[in-house]
């Protein structure tokens, strides 16, 4: 029948708070980034991109640092689909236009439409579009939740909310879906 | 080691809790069959131990309707709102939750701890310790308000900037660890295991009303911390499970079904008695708030002469 004294409990209750911080503060450091270093800081910082290879550069259709988007799901052709291309973490997080590495805007169609960004410098990027139906020049909500059709690279469904890290995707040609969430 | 740093979305934490849990808790009426068929084979299976585990898994369906209904939103609303306030920026993903798990499993010990220590809570848990028998459904045995005292002790790992839905996967993989655990057919692991983790041995003593092994092993997957923290106690006599004073026995046919509910508010029923019939406000106090071995003056002078 084990009876620890006074001192005992609020030992142990010290050390268990010396724990909760350490372990809180290791887990900070884990993100993508500590598996793969410099990937993450190209993705991140963007880099400049290096020269482009003589040898192997006539052979690829699309080079480095282009992006061809495909964009599919749209429910009608009225107004434009705006297209924002993102290689910096913070400007995707805060929809930041001004800090975007790519932007267009297409006649919404119902099939789909091709856009290709070229002369992007970083490796990876996040796509976020949306389908301004009514030319406004912004995704309208309502209570809070969108009722214009939006999508963003790697997103599988209209509640997918990812973080740039898993919105990323590599130059080359991607496809993105419009979602509506009615 | 690339996929343990990749990060997890919310949706995928979530959906993963409810597929455990789920999995878990079909797979543990499999285990139930096996056990019940063992103690068939040795003869110890008693109409009693299957009345038992009936009313275990209707203090379940109590306790869930209580918990889904009073305290499901509230437990998810706190912690989303205490997420803004998070001292650091935790991603999520296989590392991150690895650490969780370990921090959320200290956080249940002393949970734990304080739910046999004080009489309040204990009125609540006690319904778990009132099985006489110790078999996988026990560990569906839930009191009334078994689902009130996890957030105090876990809001802090949220806090800290823990993502509110890996905390709550946390707090569930501890508890289907410690589930697993109630059983007599696993003896002892081998002694490194018994060692670090906590294993039904440990956990026998846990449910044990042997003078010598009460207050002992709160862990949930680690039993370190009751070495670490001084309540570890190693399983060497026989044990018998239940209660210190036991709820008393339903023997008449016609009052069996009352026994699911007597064992679900034999807790509070005792504790409100206790309370309203103390002589002293003090007294009341120490029966609200002190520890469940606490007995008023008077009936502590009458044992002393009682025993001479």
């Amino acid at each position: 029948m084990p009876s620890p004294s006074k001192i005992a409990l609020v030992s142990g209750l010290a050390v268990t708070a010396g724990i909760f911080f350490g372990g809180a503060w290791l887990a900070s450091g884990m993100t993508p980034e500590t598996s793969d270093p410099l990937k993450a800081q190209t993705a991140l910082n963007a880099t400049p991109t290096p020269a482009p290879d003589a040898d192997s550069g006539a052979q690829t259709e699309i080079s480095y640092g282009e992006l061809e988007i495909t964009v599919t799901g749209a429910r009608n052709t009225n107004g434009r689909i705006i297209i924002l291309v993102f290689d910096k973490a913070a400007a995707y997080d805060a929809y930041d236009y001004e800090n975007a590495a790519g932007y267009a805007e297409l006649d919404a169609q119902t099939a789909p439409m091709t856009h290709t960004f070229s002369g992007l410098s970083a490796d990876a990027h996040a796509v976020i579009l949306f389908h301004d139906e009514n030319e406004n020049y912004d995704l309208d909500l309502v209570e809070g939740y969108p009722v214009e059709g939006y999508g963003t690279s790697n997103a599988t469904s209209a509640y997918d909310e990812l973080s740039f890290q898993q919105a990323v995707v590599e130059p080359g040609s991607i496809s993105v879906k419009i979602h509506y969430l009615e | 080691m690339e996929w343990a740093f990749k990060t997890l979305s919310e949706m995928e934490i979530s959906g993963l809790e409810e597929w455990i849990g789920a999995w878990f808790f079909y797979i543990s009426f499999a285990f139930l069959a096996f056990e019940l068929i063992r103690y068939l084979v040795l003869r110890k299976l008693k109409w009693s131990m299957i009345g038992d585990t009936i009313t275990n898994y209707l203090t379940l369906y109590m306790f869930l309707a209580i918990s889904l209904v009073l305290l499901a939103g509230l437990y998810v609303s706190a912690y989303v709102y205490a997420a803004q306030f998070a001292l650091f920026d935790i991603d999520v993903n296989w590392a991150t939750i690895a650490i969780c798990i370990v921090l959320a499993d200290i956080a249940y010990y002393w949970e734990h701890r304080f739910m046999h220590r004080v009489n309040l809570v204990w009125a609540t848990h006690s319904v778990h310790h009132s099985s006489p028998f110790f078999n996988i459904s026990v560990a569906y045995r839930f009191g009334p308000m078994d689902g009130v005292w996890p957030i105090f002790f876990h809001l802090p790992l949220v806090l800290l900037g823990f993502n509110p839905f890996v905390v709550l996967l946390a707090e569930l993989l501890v508890q289907l660890f410690q589930t697993a655990l109630h059983t007599e057919a696993v003896r002892k692991f081998p002694k490194p295991v018994e060692w670090i983790f906590n294993t039904p041995s440990h956990h026998r003593v846990h449910h044990a009303s042997n003078a010598k092994y009460l207050d002992a092993n709160y862990a949930g997957i680690f039993i370190l911390w009751d070495r670490m923290f001084g309540t570890f106690v190693e399983e060497d006599e026989k044990v018998v499970y239940g209660l210190v004073k036991p709820i008393p026995e339903i023997n008449s046919p016609s009052r069996m079904l009352a026994a699911p509910f007597a064992a679900f508010f034999h807790g509070f029923w005792r504790l409100g008695k206790n309370v309203l019939g103390a002589r002293r406000l003090g007294d009341a106090w120490m029966y609200a708030f002190g520890t469940p071995e606490w007995t008023p003056k008077e009936k502590r002078d009458s044992q002393v002469h009682a025993a001479e």
